[in-house]
């Protein structure tokens, strides 16, 4: 028998050493210390094999049993809530609660163990195992329930603003125009089956929207005339990041426009608006006579007639670039991606102009664009710049002799302060686009954070909508948008994606505004 | 002050390590070795510090806990307590006892955050939160635009960008609970 074996390895041999000098190097130098070589390499490989064995052990049992159960604010068990196990950011397994909402986890020792739990009705939570074998439970805040008012009664989209702060800033013709305009878009949304009503100061807005709980909110004027809220800065609480909320002490926020009464949500109430809020801004100016409030809802009422295709741009500054911007939605949507650097409009460091032709071009073009840059805070003029390990560049400013109008409807920006309109009109983005053919543009009003695994992890979708902050807010937005949703939908949406409980989401919940009509939907279904 | 600074440089001689304990009332300094420290504002048990390297601030504001240990540029500052308008610190160029995977944070945040450059603080949440956390911030300043692009020409003044990073580690298992950078 062993004879037997003996040959064929010998046979194996003399095929391998055509291939490589398995004699020379491996079984001449055992033989002559007297090893015979079959024996050896046979313990060899049964070594090897118990090994690879161990490994398969640790990796699958080195665990934490853990028993999760799922109850409502009330304390009755959630069945069928879904719990999904991401470990260092990757999913694991998704799985459901059972009658009792009761489940049991088995999360692997040494890594960070996220437990992210869903159900309809509920906004979803998000909690990370620590320690060993246990129990976890975990109570999800249900959305505010309706009021309850007669259907027929019942009102879906206000469309608010402030005649007399309109009238004290562009005269009491212009805040007609306004008024009337106002009226037109109600008709308008009203024919698309949205029940909608038009509100001014003698009506109290927040007493109308907690009897009606309408899907949408528009607000229409900036600061001056429908002051934003303002919350303290969640990151006062976050160690590490403390220096962010001296900067920025207060977050201005549509939030609270949209929170009702009603609404119970632990960890932080303002961060999650029962109504889709959307804003069309001015500039900070005093008086005015621009003719820019009116264009707007000009433009936003011929955009409800009108529909683009899914085609997306992205402008990225080389340290926020991520594998994602290839991937998932963006793939869907052809993301077509200008690099800064190289790329760029001026040069900080060599003090040289870049591709400026080129970068108007890029801009101007497609209808649907990303601006994943840096800013700067008001009242300075506003930038946006990229940042790479050469040096700093400015990408983009209404300083710039800009081509003026653009293609694109719906434009998102992460960049800090890139929504953050306390500026003349002549200084901001947001307005310069708006006014020049975009009607929808998504940003934060004060410093705004990314979470950086999305730039050196290959991530899928469910990962991404799971790394919280501007990552995945501005990722769910895209995603809506690619759907067909409605762009209040799929920013409020976005916002039920943060954690209750973690300050850095609780930032980008507060400081993300809508700039146009929630109830757009402007792709081709 | 001149009996503080013989006091030091007997300690540094007898053990090769400098370090002070100092009561600060808001706006007052203390010096350890080329670094100054000062406190700049109180509230609760939680107090905000300026740094300085000779007559340089190299860091504007860094809000430290009662209990926490904050390091930059290689020394450390623990508040040991607030009280009576007046915070009691401890400053030393040695890690105090307690401080978990220092240089395993720093490697990891070296690596993938070298653009952020030199990590001004790790800041040490032990026994509390157990968690430490590596910090780099700068407040770069970019110059003003004077020039001319596509033909016409352009002005902007000077402007900050605020550039920061922040990787919080488990201090017990190392393992990187989050990573931050600020847009």
């Amino acid at each position: 028998m062993y004879e037997k074996l003996e040959d064929k390895y010998y046979d194996f041999l003399d095929w391998l050493q055509k291939r490589f000098p398995v004699y020379e190097k491996i079984i001449y130098p055992l033989e002559k210390r007297g090893i015979p070589s079959l024996p050896f390499l046979l313990l060899a490989l049964f070594a090897a094999g118990a090994l690879l064995g161990y490994g398969f052990y640790a990796a699958f049992t080195h665990q934490n049993a853990l028993t999760v159960q799922v109850l409502d604010a009330g304390g009755q068990a959630i069945s069928g809530a879904q719990v999904r196990l991401f470990v260092d950011s990757k999913l694991i397994e998704t799985n459901y609660t059972n009658d009792n909402g009761l489940l049991f986890v088995k999360a692997r020792l040494g890594k960070k163990n996220e437990l992210v739990i869903q159900k309809e009705g509920f906004l979803q939570a998000k909690r990370v195992i620590e320690g060993g074998n246990g129990e976890m439970t975990v109570y999800l805040n249900a959305l505010t329930p309706p009021p309850a008012v007669l259907p027929e009664k019942q009102f879906d989209y206000f469309i608010a603003s402030n005649r007399t702060a309109l009238q004290e800033k562009y005269g009491v013709e212009y805040a007609g125009e306004v008024v009337e305009l106002m009226e037109e878009l109600a008709e308008i949304v009203c024919a698309e089956g949205i029940k909608t009503r038009t509100v001014f100061e003698g009506d109290d807005l927040r007493a109308l929207v907690n009897e009606h709980a309408p899907r949408y909110l528009l607000l229409v004027g900036g600061p001056r005339i429908m002051p934003f809220y303002e919350v303290e800065n969640p990151l006062k609480e976050m160690p590490g990041m403390a220096l962010m909320a001296i900067l920025d002490p207060v977050v201005p926020t549509d939030n609270d426009y949209g929170v009702l009464d009603a609404a119970d949500y632990a960890g932080c109430r303002e961060c999650f608006p029962d109504v889709a809020v959307g804003r069309l801004p001015d500039g900070f100016e005093e008086k005015s006579d621009s003719r820019l409030l009116i264009e707007l809802l000009e433009n936003t009422i011929a955009a409800h007639a009108e529909t683009t295709e899914a085609r997306v741009s992205t402008i990225v500054s080389e340290d926020s670039y991520g594998s994602h911007l290839r991937e998932g939605v963006f793939a869907e949507m052809n993301n077509e991606l200008w690099e800064s650097p190289p790329e760029f409009a001026w040069d900080y460091v060599k003090g040289v102009e870049g591709d400026f032709e080129g970068l108007m071009k890029f801009v101007s073009e497609p209808p649907l664009l990303f601006l994943s840059l840096h800013g700067n805070a008001p009242p300075q003029n506003q930038l946006y710049t990229s940042s790479g390990e050469s040096g700093s560049y400015l990408v983009f400013s209404t300083a710039l002799p800009l081509s003026g109008k653009y293609n694109a409807r719906i434009i998102v920006s992460d960049a800090c302060y890139g929504a953050n309109i306390y500026r003349k009109e002549s200084d901001s983005i947001p307005l310069h686009f708006l006014e020049n053919g975009a009607v929808a543009f998504v940003g934060a009003t004060t410093s705004a954070l990314a979470n950086k695994r999305v730039s050196r992890l290959d991530l899928i979708e469910e990962e991404i909508l799971n790394l919280g902050c501007a990552t995945a807010l501005t990722y769910r937005v895209w995603q809506g948008v690619k759907n067909g949703e409605r762009i209040g939908d799929a920013f409020l949406e976005a916002k039920q994606l943060m954690d209750a409980f973690n300050p850095a989401d609780q930032l980008t919940a507060l400081q993300f505004v809508l700039y146009g009509d929630p109830t757009l939907t402007v792709l081709n279904k | 002050m001149l009996m503080k600074k013989a006091i030091l440089l007997v300690a540094v001689l007898l053990l090769g390590t400098l370090e002070t304990n100092v009561e600060l009332g808001v706006g007052q300094r203390v010096s350890l070795g080329n670094y100054a420290v000062e406190l700049v504002d109180l509230s609760g048990s939680t107090a905000a510090f300026a740094f300085f390297e000779g007559n340089e601030k190299i860091s504007g504001f860094e809000v430290v806990e009662t209990g926490d240990t904050i390091r930059v540029r290689g020394f450390y500052l623990t508040l040991e307590g607030v009280a009576g308008g007046k915070a009691t610190v401890k400053l030393s160029d040695q890690a105090p006892a307690g401080v978990f995977r220092e240089e395993e944070a720093l490697e990891f945040f070296e690596e993938h955050y070298s653009e952020y450059g030199e990590p001004l603080a790790t800041q040490a949440w032990f026994n509390r939160r157990d968690a430490v956390v590596v910090y780099a911030h700068a407040e770069e300043t970019l110059p003003a635009v004077n020039a001319s692009i596509n033909g016409e020409p352009i002005e902007l003044p000077a402007t900050t960008i605020v550039r920061a990073a922040a990787t919080f580690f488990d201090a017990e298992t190392g393992e990187v609970l989050a990573e931050y950078a600020v847009n």
